[in-house]
């Protein structure tokens, strides 16, 4: 998420209360910001409400935002942050089912590849949630080192233990479903 | 290669496979370029995990497209939330809807004179003048105030055979002497319309 130099312009006027501006912000974020939050959490619904709910959480905070370029760094945080708090209220009240088996014992009608897609899909959904965060924004967003340290509001050498933990964690789920 | 504890982290040659995975996921060089070309264990190890990295890129190349509801829905939302949290008005600002009035700033303080005290000014600026009524009952006239300037809306009425325009024109010039004199206000405009007609039958 590179911010475009009108983007600025756009987020300077959202912060002095510009609707039509901070509309447009939205229709230009609201893709990776949604991507980040499925990407996370795995299921579309808790997706769009957690991007929904991050917009509006944006549009208040937005008055407190210093550096404007800053902004996309800033979504990524507050959409991160309400998928961990998601995932660990949803933790709390319900089990998921294991389908990763029940998919793979499903008869051939997806591809191989597709199938081994869809199994990988499960397995990042099945890293604990500290492993998951700064994984997808690694691996999937392509974020650097620095820009998820400053995401996740942690250190360089935190980030990278944590993906090395969610590499090796990854790696041996897929070993376990083959 | 078993992956029982620490020990299955560790290929048959004694490399780390920790090592590998990183290299892979980061597109690092080798650190053992030599023994890597030559070390089966290694080898097996890299092609798996090329294998899956290539399945985690194929996953980050996949397109996701946000709902375009999502613009919409977080617009509304804004709307609703700012329809149910009224911000609370200070007294002042509510009384000065009630009441408008004019402001004139001087060294000492500032005068302030409601819209209605102009309305009133205006009826007596028209009142004295041939040819000319009022509509309705007084004050007919409405004001407009921003800050020290007025803008007054003025409906008339003509006495039958009167020339509108000169009596317009006559109505405009009184009104302005009136307020900008007695008040101090700058009359910015004096918008007049002609709503009746009166003593036709008599002349």
């Amino acid at each position: 998420m590179v911010l475009k130099t009108d983007d600025i312009h756009l987020v300077s006027a959202a912060q002095r209360g510009d609707l039509i501006a901070f509309e447009a912000l939205v229709g230009r974020y609201r893709t990776p910001a949604y991507r980040v939050a499925l990407r996370i959490l795995g299921d579309p619904t808790d997706a769009e409400d957690v991007t929904q709910d991050s917009f509006l959480q944006a549009w208040q905070a937005l008055p407190t935002l210093r550096a404007r370029r800053a902004f996309s760094t800033w979504l990524y945080r507050i959409v991160t942050n309400r998928c961990l708090n998601a995932i660990r209220s949803r933790r709390a009240t319900e089990i998921l089912p294991n389908e990763i088996e029940d998919e793979t014992r499903r008869p051939n009608h997806v591809t191989e590849a597709r199938r081994r897609l869809e199994t990988l899909r499960r397995a990042i959904t099945r890293l604990t949630p500290e492993q998951r965060a700064p994984f997808v924004l690694r691996e999937l967003e392509g974020l650097s080192y620095e820009e998820i340290a400053d995401v996740l509001e942690t250190t360089v050498p935190a980030i990278k233990g944590r993906l090395h933990r969610a590499r090796l964690a990854l790696l041996e789920a897929m070993r376990e479903w083959r | 290669m078993a992956m029982n504890g620490e020990s299955g982290w560790r290929l048959a040659c004694g490399r780390e496979l920790a090592r590998l995975v990183d290299q892979v996921a980061d597109g690092l060089p080798p650190a053992e370029p030599e023994h890597q070309r030559t070390c089966l264990h290694c080898q097996a190890a890299l092609g798996e995990l090329e294998d899956l990295w290539g399945q985690v890129r194929a996953l980050a190349r996949e397109e996701i497209v946000a709902p375009e509801r999502i613009v919409s829905s977080v617009i509304r939302r804004i709307h609703e939330g700012l329809a149910a949290t009224p911000r609370e008005v200070p007294l002042e600002e509510v009384l000065s809807r009630l009441v408008r009035h004019a402001l004139l700033e001087t060294d000492h303080g500032t005068t302030r004179i409601a819209d209605s005290v102009v309305a009133k000014i205006v009826d007596h600026a028209v009142r004295g003048l041939r040819g000319v009524g009022l509509t309705g009952g007084p004050p007919s006239a409405s004001v407009a105030v921003n800050g020290s300037r007025v803008t007054i809306r003025l409906p008339l009425a003509i006495r039958y055979g009167v020339s509108l325009a000169e009596a317009s024109a006559a109505a405009r010039m009184s009104v302005i002497e009136q307020v900008e004199g007695l008040t101090g206000l700058v009359v910015d405009a004096v918008d007049i319309s002609v709503e009746d007609v009166f003593g036709a039958d008599a002349g």
